[in-house]
């Protein structure tokens, strides 16, 4: 009786913010923010909309929203998910769906901070949308060129990195006579596009 | 009907609505609309206004109790804030601050 986890029952409807650090099983429905520094699992007839951001998450059910776990994700058989997905570990059942996008980033993510004592702190909300840009501003150009292959955000970054500076990469790819640097640049966005 | 329960390291802030019994051993802060029983357990806290069939306090509810047939405040349990509802019971021990209004018409 003492040691309960947090479930939503089919039944239920809580709107607004969930946070624990304990697991959360949605059986019912949520609108708004779940959070937790364990599991979220979204139960085969449970419904999320809003976003999750937990160590794992679990889908069965349907999630409207974006999911953001430090751990795993796994989208089962009847799992549905309407929004991004950015986590280090994906598995996605067969008969499991998924709309948007989803974001393997192995570098190491920010731990979810929950707030269960009640004293008011807001900014968090921010800083989930804010994530994955984290790849994109990485301050070492080699670990982007390294990362090229994972996301589409990444080869557009090295991409705008190749015509901005005179590189190796972009020697080859001209005629060695040195040309006048507006002449080369034309030359050269004519060659990518 | 299964139960909703919000653990003892969950915090809820919003509302609760269903028609399940609900179980809080966390923080429920907003407000709780339930068309069953809502179970305030010993270490628990609701901090909002519950509407409920019954509503047995053992932890702390610190908010508005209307629409309730039944309410008890157990040994364990603090309520502040005023009560509306058919039947109540306070048992000795308990901690209650707030007014009292019950439905005479009911009894």
């Amino acid at each position: 009786m003492a040691d309960r986890i947090t479930e939503i029952g089919p039944a239920s409807l809580v709107k607004g913010e969930i946070e624990a650090q304990e697991d959360v099983s949605v059986f019912g429905r949520v609108e708004g923010i779940v959070k937790s520094t364990e599991t979220v699992t979204i139960e085969e007839e449970g419904l999320v909309d809003g976003e999750i951001e937990a160590a794992n998450v679990v889908v069965a059910g349907v999630m409207i929203g974006n999911i953001r776990a430090t751990a795993r994700v796994d989208v089962l058989e009847t799992g549905v998910v309407q929004g991004d997905i950015a986590t280090p570990v994906m598995v996605l059942l067969d008969g499991g769906a998924i709309k948007g996008r989803l974001v393997m980033d192995d570098s190491a993510p920010e731990p979810v901070r929950v707030n269960t004592t009640g004293t008011r702190s807001r900014p968090a909300a921010g800083r989930v949308t804010g994530q994955p840009t984290v790849s994109r501003t990485a301050p070492r150009p080699a670990a982007q060129t390294k990362s090229t292959g994972a996301t589409g955000r990444a080869t557009v970054a090295a991409r705008t990195d190749v015509k901005s500076r005179p590189t190796a990469s972009r020697r080859y790819a001209e005629e060695p006579a040195p040309v006048e640097t507006s002449r080369r640049d034309t030359d050269l966005l004519d060659g990518n596009d | 009907m299964a139960d909703t329960i919000i653990g003892s390291k969950t915090r809820v802030n919003g509302v609760i609505s269903g028609r399940d019994r609900l179980v809080v051993a966390g923080l429920v802060e907003g407000q709780v609309a339930m068309e069953a029983d809502v179970l305030v357990e010993a270490p628990g806290r609701v901090e909002a206004s519950v509407r409920a069939q019954g509503v047995f306090v053992h932890g702390t509810v610190n908010g508005e109790v209307a629409g309730a047939a039944k309410v008890e405040i157990a040994t364990d349990g603090r309520m502040i804030g005023d009560v509306r509802t058919g039947r109540i019971l306070i048992s000795d021990g308990a901690v209650f601050k707030g007014r009292v209004e019950m439905d005479v018409t009911e009894g």
